[in-house]
């Protein structure tokens, strides 16, 4: 019976060497050791992706108290629900993953299988993922089977049946109620295993790119996130690049002709979540990188993406200085660009503010602040002014937040007196030429139109007919109290920031354009009284300078604001007085 | 703009080798691919049905990132078509905020094709005529016809 016993022996290594013809992935052991062991691997790669859920580690319920990023996801599910009508998994943790760590089968042919003994099965799943009472239903199966077959050969059925519990994700969580629960340790490994997986089976495919018409490999291209459409790089980076080097960001999004016309299917559901809500297609900047686009376009794409959210809100003020009139962000701009859920409950606000509307229509001062976003100026988004701090009000003062007596009293003054070019103290004149000498920085200054006047040769201004006060040195000589009419109409103030009276440039090199008001001069008098100047001219007298806001900080905050140089820096004052009101003398 | 080239040439080889029904198609110039020449039959039941449309296809550099741009140098009686020697239409998929880089030239001619058909008078260039297509259909037919008979004939 020789050839009995060989065909026994055979019997094993004829079953192994045809399971090694069938699946080229199953390893026999190194010759000398057991020469009726081997091991195969299975995939796990179940037709419909299986959900699985990962607990977090203290044991908490997965549907704990509602954290910020949390609320904002289910805010979005619930908008895509309404939209869809297609619910979305419930829970941010439930992953839906269709590539899996696979299975280890070792095996062992004793002597008497298949006749006699059954079969050894060692069953194990790389990272250990599968549940053990799981792992040993499915080493049970090996056994019940071989007994089933009338104890014979069986490893072919046995991997057979192994590969189609896979198929199926071994029967668990495939419902939609169902959700298998993995270790949270596991979840990284899973989650990249799953990538790399579908990765590497993207590269395996070829696509056909919309764009260039060619047939590319998966190497060269990339799936969109959001819609799962298919281009090739090159052909992305090409049209990406023109549309945000052209500024056109709006079109930043996925090139398929029907793509965002219908519902999101499928294929999103078991990749990335969306993070967006449905409105906006356009490309996350990070997902531009991993295309990639260059650094620099993405970053130009970033800064026009968040210039455009700024200004389609129509909350947003601009800046005010001429040369830049970029959008600012004010406490009110919307922080984030992944909550451009809201806006539509809340009462829009106006760009601009009537610096005269009662207050309660204007918002409290705290809230005044803007920063410029292209230049970084910050200023009062009310009177446009540089910012003065949410304890100062604005100026001018708005007509409500004075009482009747101040009013008035700030009418008389923008009527009767006239602030000093250098240092905005106002003066009134109570009778004598115009000819001003400031009480307090001893300026000279032009009583009538506030020009400088040299300190050498004050005179020179009403001689020179450009001025405009040309022969006027002696109006207004019985003061400015009004009694008398007005010659001139006042201080410049109540007129517009660039009164630059270009008549006077001549004469007077730094022109003033003097807006500011001391506006809380309360109470207006007592004048000073008439200092004497020296004959035959009576010193024009000046009142003190209105309390409150100092007025040179007034003037600093405007300047800023147009971004000047200072040009009443003291060396330029020596310079103009020494050198060029001389040669024009 | 290789890409262009490449595409361009690409997608008029596939026409040649598939041509679309009712239309004929041939480059002007050999030397340039950007410019394509279409004789477009008019369409069965349609009053411009007997006549043969020339229309120019100009194809951007930047093509297919920016959109081509279509027109009859046969002059018709149409609501889209612009009725003075440019004959120029826009609409639809032509527009540049709605232009897809992926939709392709054939995609476009039969869009146009089909406007022969039938006529979108909501996106009328020509409020007239689109007027008359609305409220008065008879008089439409009567004058497209005549227009079809005098310019377009085969």
């Amino acid at each position: 019976m020789a050839d009995d016993l060989e065909g026994e022996e055979d019997e094993r290594t004829v079953e192994l060497a045809s399971l090694a013809a069938i699946y080229p992935e199953l390893v026999l052991d190194e010759p000398g050791s057991d020469p009726f062991s081997a091991t195969i691997s299975i995939e796990v790669e179940p037709v419909e992706p299986l959900s699985i859920r990962f607990p977090s580690a203290d044991g908490a319920p997965p549907v704990g108290p509602l954290t910020p990023p949390h609320s904002v996801i289910e805010e979005i599910s619930q908008l895509e629900i309404e939209e869809n009508g297609v619910a979305p998994p419930t829970n941010e943790d439930v992953y839906r993953i269709s590539h899996l760590p696979a299975l280890n089968l070792r095996l062992s042919l004793p002597e008497g299988y298949p006749a006699e003994k059954p079969p050894v099965f060692y069953l194990e799943s790389q990272y250990s993922w599968l549940p053990e009472q799981k792992l040993q239903e499915l080493r049970e199966a090996g056994h019940s089977l071989w007994e089933e077959l009338g104890r014979d050969q069986v490893v072919f059925s046995y991997i057979d049946h192994l590969r189609e519990a896979a198929e199926r994700g071994f029967d668990m969580a495939q419902a939609d109620d169902q959700v298998l629960e993995v270790s949270p340790d596991l979840k990284v490994s899973l989650l990249d295993f799953d990538l790399n997986a579908k990765r590497a089976k993207f590269e395996r495919e070829t696509f056909e790119c919309g764009i260039c018409l060619d047939a590319k490999k998966g190497t060269v291209c990339h799936r969109l996130l959001l819609c799962g459409h298919v281009f090739c790089v090159p052909c992305l980076q090409d049209y990406y690049n023109t549309c945000i080097i052209e500024g056109d960001i709006g079109s930043v999004k996925c090139i398929a002709p029907d793509c965002g016309k219908e519902p999101r299917v499928g294929l999103a559901a078991d990749q990335i979540q969306p993070k967006k809500g449905p409105k906006d297609s356009t490309l996350e900047p990070s997902e531009l990188l991993q295309i990639p686009l260059e650094q620099d376009t993405v970053q130009r794409y970033i800064k026009l993406k968040r210039k455009k959210r700024l200004e389609s809100d129509k909350r947003t003020v601009y800046c005010p200085r001429q040369w830049c009139q970029g959008p600012a962000r004010t406490s009110k701009s919307k922080p984030d660009p992944g909550e451009e859920t809201e806006s539509t409950d809340e009462t829009e606000e106006p760009r601009t503010y009537d610096r005269n509307a009662p207050p309660e229509k204007l918002p409290p001062p705290a809230e005044r602040l803007a920063i410029c976003e292209d230049c970084n100026f910050a200023f009062c988004k009310v009177c446009k002014a540089s910012w003065h701090g949410e304890y100062f009000t604005c100026f001018p003062r708005s007509q409500f937040e004075l009482t009747a007596e101040e009013k008035a009293s700030e009418d008389y003054m923008k009527l009767h007196t006239q602030p000093c070019p250098t240092c905005d103290a106002r003066a009134q004149k109570t009778h004598g030429c115009n000819h001003m000498i400031c009480f307090k920085c001893d300026t000279h200054f032009c009583y009538l139109c506030g020009a400088y006047l040299d300190k050498a040769n004050p005179y020179q201004h009403y001689n020179t007919v450009k001025s405009g006060c040309y022969m006027r040195l002696w109006e207004l000589e019985r003061g400015d109290d009004g009694e008398f009419g007005l010659g001139f109409g006042g201080g410049l103030d109540g007129l517009p920031f660039d009164v630059d009276d270009d008549e006077d440039e001549d004469d007077d090199p730094a022109p003033v354009p003097v807006a500011a008001v001391a506006a809380q001069f309360v109470p207006l008098a007592p004048l000073a009284p008439p200092v004497p100047f020296g004959p035959p001219r009576p010193q024009p007298p000046a009142i003190r300078p209105a309390r409150g806001r100092d007025p040179g900080l007034q003037r600093f905050l405007m300047m800023a604001r147009d971004d000047e140089e200072d040009e009443w820096d003291s060396d330029d004052l020596s310079d103009i007085s020494d050198d060029e009101w001389d040669d024009d003398a | 703009m290789a890409t262009a080239q490449k595409r361009i040439t690409k997608e008029y080889a596939d026409i040649q080798k598939k041509p679309l029904d009712g239309m004929r198609i041939s480059l002007p110039s050999e030397a340039d691919i950007h410019q394509w020449q279409i004789l477009i039959d008019g369409p069965k039941g349609s009053p411009y049905e007997g006549g043969v449309f020339n229309l120019h296809l100009s194809l951007p550099m930047e093509y297919p990132f920016k959109p081509p741009t279509l027109s009859f140098k046969t002059k018709i009686y149409h609501p889209n078509v612009t009725n003075d020697d440019k004959g120029s239409m826009c609409l639809g998929m032509l527009r540049a905020d709605e232009w897809k880089p992926s939709s392709k030239i054939d995609a476009v001619l039969s869009f146009a094709q089909g406007l022969l058909s039938e006529p979108q008078p909501d996106d009328a260039v020509e409020g007239g005529i689109a007027r008359e297509y609305k409220e008065n259909k008879k008089e439409f037919v009567k004058n497209a016809k005549a227009w079809t008979k005098q310019y377009a004939k085969k």
